[in-house]
C-alpha cells in the first residue's frame, strides 16, 4: 500500500501554512500586546521620576524667591529626555486649589500628576520635554515653567 | 528541455520557500527592538532617579547665606572700630564688602559659577552701649533713665551681667502712640517677660540675655520669642515706634550692654544720661553706627540665574 494515499499534497501545505500562520499570528500579537504594556508601565515610570525632578525645581524656585527681597530674577533650566520610550510628552502647571504638575503623552495616552506644595503661587503654564525652564515671574508674583 | 524547465521552477519554488518564516522573524526583530528600547528607558529612569540636580540651586542660597554672615560681620567690625563718623563707618564697610565681593568671587568661581555682590543701600543708626563693666545707671548714676525715644528698629540688644543684686532690674519697650509695655524683668535666677496681659518666665543664672535673638547664656529662651494666647512676646512686638527705658539700674551691679537702633541723630540721643566722647563719667556711650546694609547679589551657573537684594541687619527680629 502507498502511504502516501488519501493525502493530498496540496491539503498537505495548506494546513501547515494555516497552522504556522496561527501561531506566529499568535506570538506576534502576544508580543505586540506585551511589548505595548511594558512601554505604558516604563513611560509611566518615567513620567513620574521626570515630574519629581522638575518638581525639587520647582520648590528650590520656591525657596530661593521665599529667601529673596526686593528685585528678584530667578531662572533654572534643566535639562530632560525630549521623549519618553520613544513618545514626547507635555508638562502643565495646573493653577487650582491644589495645583499639581501634569505630564502626558498622547501616543500612547498616559498621563502622571504630581502635587505642588509651594509657598509661592504657581501660574498656569505648559512647556513640552526636553529643556525645561522654571522661573519666578515678579510680575505676577508666581513661579512658571517655559521651554528653553 | 523539458528537465531544465522542470529544474528552474524547481529552484523558482526553493527560492520562494519560508517567506512566512522571514516575514515573522523581521516582526519579532521590530518587537525585540520595541522591547530594547524600553529597557534602555527604564535604565535611563532609574539612573535619573538617583540623581540629585537641586546643587546649584542650593549652593545659590549657600552664597546667599554666606555673603549676609560675612557682611554683617563687617558692619558690626566698623560699628565697633573706628566710628567716628557715619560716614567713616560707610567707607569701612565699603571696603569690607568689595573685599566680600572679590573672596566670594573667586570661591564661587572655583564651584564653576559667577557670583557679584554690590553694596546698594544702608541706614544709618546709633549704637548705644556700656563696656566698662558697671552698673546700668545712667551717666549721672540715675537707676532709672531713657536710652532712646521713638525708635522705629532695634537690634543686637544685648546684656552680659555679672553680678545681680537684690531686686529686679528691668528693660522696657514703651509705645509712643499708647501706654503699651513690653516689661523683662531680670532677676537672680529668673528673667520674666510681660507683654499685653501675658507672662512668661526662662530660668537665668547670672549671664547673657539676647532680647533680639531670644536667647540666655545662648540657648533659647521661649519666654522671648513664644506666642502667648495669640500675643507675640519679642521685644517690641506691636510697637511702630518705642522709647526704650531701664528701671532699676543698679540692681545689676557688674556687667555690660549693647544694641542698635536706626535712629542717626546721635547727637539728640547723647545727652546728661551718656557719657560724651572725650568729656567726664565712665558710660554708658553713644556712637554713630549703621544699622543695616541692602546689597544686590547675582549668582550665575550654566543652569541657575539668581539675582536679588539681600538685607543685612544682625541681630534684627525678622
Amino acid at each position: 500500500m502507498k502511504s502516501t494515499r488519501a493525502v493530498s499534497r496540496v491539503l498537505g501545505y495548506v494546513l501547515t501554512l494555516s497552522i504556522t500562520a496561527v501561531l506566529v499570528s499568535g506570538l506576534l500579537i502576544a508580543g505586540g500586546a506585551l511589548i505595548e504594556d511594558q512601554r505604558e508601565q516604563v513611560i509611566e515610570t518615567e513620567l513620574q521620576v521626570i515630574g519629581e525632578q522638575v518638581t525639587s525645581h520647582i520648590n528650590a524656585a520656591d525657596r530661593l524667591n521665599q529667601s529673596s527681597e526686593g528685585d528678584q530674577k530667578i531662572r533654572i533650566s534643566q535639562p530632560f529626555p525630549s521623549d519618553v520610550s520613544g513618545t514626547s510628552y507635555r508638562l502643565t502647571i495646573e493653577e487650582q486649589e491644589s495645583p499639581v504638575l501634569r505630564l502626558e503623552t498622547n501616543r500612547p495616552e498616559v498621563s502622571q500628576e504630581i502635587p505642588l506644595r509651594n509657598t509661592t503661587a504657581v501660574e498656569q503654564s505648559t512647556t513640552s520635554g526636553g529643556t525645561v525652564v522654571i522661573e519666578y515671574d515678579e510680575d505676577r508674583d508666581a513661579v512658571v515653567i517655559d521651554d528653553a | 528541455m523539458a528537465n531544465l524547465a522542470a529544474l528552474l521552477s524547481r529552484r523558482r519554488n526553493c527560492s520562494s520557500r519560508a517567506q512566512l518564516i522571514l516575514v515573522t522573524a523581521f516582526a519579532l526583530a521590530a518587537i525585540l527592538l520595541g522591547l530594547a528600547i524600553i529597557v534602555n528607558s527604564a535604565i535611563f529612569t532609574e539612573n535619573l532617579a538617583t540623581r540629585s540636580e537641586n546643587v546649584e540651586s542650593t549652593e545659590a542660597l549657600e552664597y546667599r547665606q554666606g555673603v549676609t554672615q560675612f557682611t554683617g560681620e563687617v558692619i558690626d567690625f566698623a560699628n565697633e572700630h573706628n566710628h567716628t563718623s557715619h560716614e567713616t563707618i560707610r567707607d569701612n564697610v565699603t571696603i569690607g564688602i568689595e573685599d566680600t565681593n572679590r573672596y566670594t568671587g573667586v570661591m564661587s568661581s572655583e564651584d564653576g559659577a559667577g557670583l557679584s555682590v554690590t553694596f546698594d543701600d544702608y541706614t544709618d543708626g546709633a549704637r548705644i552701649f556700656q563696656d566698662t563693666g558697671d552698673d546700668f545707671a545712667n551717666n549721672q548714676s540715675e537707676p532709672d533713665w531713657t536710652l532712646a525715644e521713638d525708635i522705629e528698629n532695634t537690634r543686637a540688644f544685648t546684656l552680659n551681667t555679672t553680678e545681680i543684686g537684690p531686686g529686679t532690674f528691668t528693660v522696657v519697650a514703651a509705645d509712643s502712640a499708647s501706654t503699651d509695655e513690653w516689661r523683662l524683668d531680670i532677676e537672680e535666677d529668673e528673667i520674666e517677660v510681660t507683654h499685653q496681659g501675658e507672662t512668661e518666665s526662662c530660668d537665668y543664672d547670672v549671664a547673657d540675655v539676647d532680647l533680639t535673638s531670644g536667647t540666655v547664656n545662648g540657648e533659647t529662651c521661649p519666654a522671648l520669642i513664644d506666642t502667648e494666647n495669640g500675643e507675640p512676646m519679642q521685644f517690641a512686638a506691636g510697637f511702630d515706634e518705642y522709647d526704650i527705658r531701664f528701671e532699676d539700674g543698679d540692681v545689676i551691679r557688674e556687667g555690660n550692654f549693647s544694641l542698635v537702633v536706626d535712629d542717626d541723630d546721635v547727637d539728640t540721643i547723647r545727652d546728661d544720661d551718656y557719657a560724651e566722647i572725650d568729656g567726664p563719667g565712665d558710660g554708658p556711650y553713644v556712637r554713630p553706627a549703621m544699622y543695616s546694609a541692602r546689597l544686590g547679589l547675582e549668582y550665575e551657573t550654566s543652569r541657575v540665574n539668581y539675582e536679588t537684594d539681600v538685607f543685612v541687619a544682625p541681630g534684627e527680629i525678622r
